[in-house]
């Protein structure tokens, strides 16, 4: 996997880019997809409705979110950011999308046919799919925005999650047929072309006017400040149920939680766990609570000591307390995880017990490690504390640790100190925020850019190629449920919660759904507003 | 200005009275050396007064409070969870991981405690040989010192602290370090324009042509001269001092975790402020109270320094 290009701020963002995009890849039959458009995406997360339908189609919705003035409207732009994902998401749409509930599903593509041998695919596009420019979205366009993607010469943050696509070996069929050759056997193209940075745009965009299929219409658009669209009327799904979106972008999240307090935006993108309590109890603001395959792990690099030695590692894997992580780093928005990747992917995990705090245990490994009152272990624990609850998290295992005359320092770093050295901590927080196949390529293989721990397990990295290079589901999960068990036994990081998105919103707004990935604030169709 | 500062000091009262009676039958009372000292009229200031024993009582309670925290301040474990407001057990509630703010705010000034008189004693003392030598011996030396206070000046205290902070890594002796070499040029200016009048002076003139040595005449003429000036810097610079290590504190490159003080208290549960503000507001009340201390402190010895220029 080709990383060189990519900084590391772009890499932990298209990781969690992918979060939002490579979706549990077993619930797509045998990816020959019978399409299915999105219709099912709204039943999947009828039981997380928001409620309320009619409303008033010519209203407006103001969405808040963390913003920076280096995002751009081009879906292909170098930078990543979570601002992006929201802007390209009302522009633009895949060949194939997450459902809310983290299953793949067909968007402009109508289906998805491999070759027997898994390295040539055929893709039919929906016929009458129009762009915002008012064209048909053809092959043609499909083979453009590949290229473009795939483009040598053009920085572009999501190129190396494609690198198995042949650019010049695009080859158009007829108006809504490509033929997509790859460099290796890959049986998940589907799951793959879900993912949010890999958007499909017109071949007729000129000069950075969006011209894509999305559900929005750009009006205007500042970085760092606001963007506005307007709903296009001939998107081919579900449409919003408003006419006039702005996205306003703000420094933090309490910045954002404030301005929902304050009436200045409908619906708040993130915000502190800490203020989703006192949102919920304030009159005319409802919570949307969202089980999250987005979650943090503590790495512990295993090329250097002292978690090159297994009992070390071990050893911290018992001195976290995950019930008080739970409770007190996250205020309660999370549920207990077991040192496994698992929010992330619908194939049954391993049966192996909950590992729960054993600080004696923990004690008596480290004094076999050689580490005692009379040689003291200290660590660092670093973060940059881009979501809430990580630093946290670091705090109270430092609590913790301590309590067996363990040294944790927890140190908060700013993002570019912190990514500057990415890679070489010894002790980090790290994001893994999307599903497990995507996840387990970068955080655990060699040459995975958010393989923060070192991870090298060669029995892991062949059932890793194995799960990827099948379209066999059943396959698939095998492999998925021996890695996860991997992990378990022998992994180097640790996974003490799996958290719990929180979406907060102003009651005039309905029909905002749970989303696995986070998209609750972002998502419109079938919204309305008062 | 507080009546204190104006009436006369009980050893001048007693010297006027009896110069003033008609009938001088007892010798007049020569008020002792210490008593017509600088720092003795500074300390006779009701408004230094209060300012000193604001400011020793926050030292007191910053030292004494680690013993008497009610709880572990570092351990989350079996309270009542994060932002908690106040409960049985818990006075004042918790803050943003469910520590006891109580025993946090007791045991959390010991650092500032020692950090902050620390620097400003520090800064005092080195800018007072700076700004004394500067002044003695006048030229090139004068200009040389002058111009590194001018370029140490240039950088504004926090940015520089910060600047040092990445680079290093944050120790308490460095924030000390740097919170001094940031305060120094300041306090060296102030003290250079203090002792310039008295290289005119007969007395050191005087020193000079009697072949004394420059050092001995540094501090046995000129130190005492400017007791006055290096009372009030060290009033202001105590005052600054707390203010930048609080900020450097809240800013995340001061203290760090799991160690910390009222600075990174007030950094960690701010997000809570809405709902848990007690765990904001008394780590900055004590920080106001030091802060004010030591500010009462210096306002009052500059003034009676003005006054006693003015009389002379």
């Amino acid at each position: 996997m080709n990383t060189q290009q990519l900084p590391p701020r772009h890499r932990r963002w298209t990781v969690l880019a992918a979060a939002l995009a490579f979706a549990l890849p077993f619930t797509l039959a045998a990816c020959s997809g019978s399409g299915g458009g999105n219709a099912s995406s709204t039943e999947a997360s009828a039981s997380g409705d928001a409620g309320g339908s009619g409303g008033n189609s010519e209203g407006s919705l103001v969405l808040g979110v963390m913003g920076n003035s280096a995002d751009q409207i081009d879906p292909y732009s170098e930078q990543s950011s979570m601002s992006g994902l929201v802007i390209w998401t009302q522009v633009y749409d895949g060949l194939t999308h997450i459902a809310y509930d983290g299953s793949i599903e067909m968007a402009l593509a109508e289906s998805m046919t491999p070759n027997e041998t898994n390295d040539v695919w055929t893709v039919k596009l929906k016929d009458g799919i129009k762009t915002h420019g008012g064209h048909d979205f053809t092959a043609d366009d499909v083979i453009y925005s590949l290229q473009r993607m795939l483009d040598p010469e053009h920085p572009y943050a999501a190129a190396f999650q494609i690198q198995i696509i042949e650019r010049d070996e695009l080859v158009k069929i007829d108006d809504l047929t490509v033929e997509i050759h790859l460099n290796q056997p890959y049986g998940m193209l589907p799951e793959l072309m879900a993912r949010e940075r890999l958007k499909m745009t017109s071949q007729y965009e000129l000069d950075g006017n969006p011209d894509g299929t999305g559900m929005f219409n750009v009006v205007s658009f500042t970085p760092g400040r606001e963007a506005k669209f307007t709903r296009f009327d001939d998107y081919w799904g579900e449409k919003p149920g408003f006419k006039d979106l702005t996205v306003l972008f703000f420094s933090d999240q309490e910045a954002v939680a404030n301005a929902l307090r304050g009436g200045q935006i409908d619906v708040a993108h993130a915000v502190p766990f800490t203020d989703a309590k006192t949102l919920a109890a304030t009159d005319g603001i409802e919570i949307i609570e969202s089980p999250s395959a987005s979650h943090l792990t503590l790495d512990m690099r295993m090329d250097v000591e002292p978690f090159s030695d297994d009992r070390v590692r071990e050893a911290f894997r018992l001195i976290i307390n995950r019930q008080l992580t739970v409770d007190n780093a996250y205020g309660g928005y999370a549920v207990v995880a077991n040192d496994i990747n698992g929010n992330n992917t619908s194939c049954p995990l391993p049966d192996v017990p909950q590992r729960e705090q054993d600080l004696d245990k923990a004690k008596e490994l480290l004094a076999q490690a050689g580490y005692d009152e009379s040689n003291p272990l200290s660590v660092e624990l670093v973060t940059d504390a881009f979501n809430p609850g990580m630093y946290e998290t670091a705090q109270l295992f430092a609590q913790e640790a301590a309590k067996i005359g363990v040294t944790v320092e927890p140190r908060k770093l700013d993002a570019a100190t912190f990514l500057d050295n990415w890679m070489e901590w010894t002790f980090v927080i790290n994001w893994s925020g999307s599903a497990y196949p995507e996840m387990s390529a970068t955080h655990f293989l060699p040459d995975g850019e958010d393989n923060a721990s070192h991870f090298n397990d060669p029995e892991y990295t062949e059932l890793n190629i194995k799960m990827q290079s099948t379209a066999d589901p059943v396959v698939q999960c095998e492999c998925v449920t021996a890695m996860q068990l991997i992990e378990y036994e022998r992994g180097s990081v640790i996974v003490p919660v799996y958290q719990i998105d929180v979406t907060p919103f102003r009651d005039r707004v309905h029909g905002l759904h749970q989303d696995l990935y986070n998209r609750t604030s972002y998502k419109y169709a079938g919204v309305t507003v008062d | 200005m507080s009546r204190d500062d104006v009436k006369p000091a009980p050893a001048q009262a007693a010297t006027a009275a009896a110069a003033g009676g008609a009938a001088a039958e007892a010798t007049p009372a020569t008020p002792s050396r210490w008593a017509r000292s600088d720092l003795a009229r500074v300390l006779r200031s009701g408004q230094v007064r209060a300012g000193l024993i604001m400011t020793i009582i926050m030292v007191i309670f910053a030292i004494v409070g680690p013993f008497l925290a009610p709880r572990n301040p570092n351990d989350a474990s079996g309270g009542p969870g994060p932002y908690n407001p106040p409960t049985d057990g818990f006075p004042l509630g918790t803050d943003n991981i469910g520590n006891d703010v109580l025993s946090r705010l007791l045991a959390g000034g010991i650092h500032l405690a020692w950090m902050a008189p620390a620097s400003a004693f520090t800064a005092v003392l080195l800018g007072a040989v700076v700004g004394v030598v500067a002044a003695y011996y006048g030229g090139v030396v004068d200009m040389l010192l002058m111009r590194l206070m001018d370029v140490l000046l240039a950088f504004p205290l926090v940015v520089f602290i910060i600047l040092f902070v990445s680079m290093v890594g944050p120790k308490p002796w460095l924030l000390v370090v740097l919170v001094v070499i940031g305060m120094v040029p300041g306090v060296a200016r102030v003290l250079r324009g203090a002792a310039l009048p008295l290289k005119e002076r007969e007395y050191v003139l005087w020193a000079t042509a009697a072949g004394i040595p420059a050092r001995r005449i540094m501090l046995r003429e000129y130190l005492p001269n400017i007791w006055s000036p290096l009372m009030v810097e060290l009033g202001m610079r105590l005052m600054w001092s707390i203010g930048a290590l609080a900020s450097i504190s809240y800013l995340g490159y001061g203290i760090q975790a799991p160690d910390f003080d009222w600075g990174t208290m007030i950094e960690e549960s701010r997000n809570g402020l809405q709902t848990q503000p007690w765990a904001v507001l008394v780590p900055v009340l004590v920080i106001v109270l030091f802060t004010i201390g030591s500010n009462i402190m210096a306002e009052g010895a500059a003034r009676v320094v003005a006054r006693t220029e003015k009389d002379r």
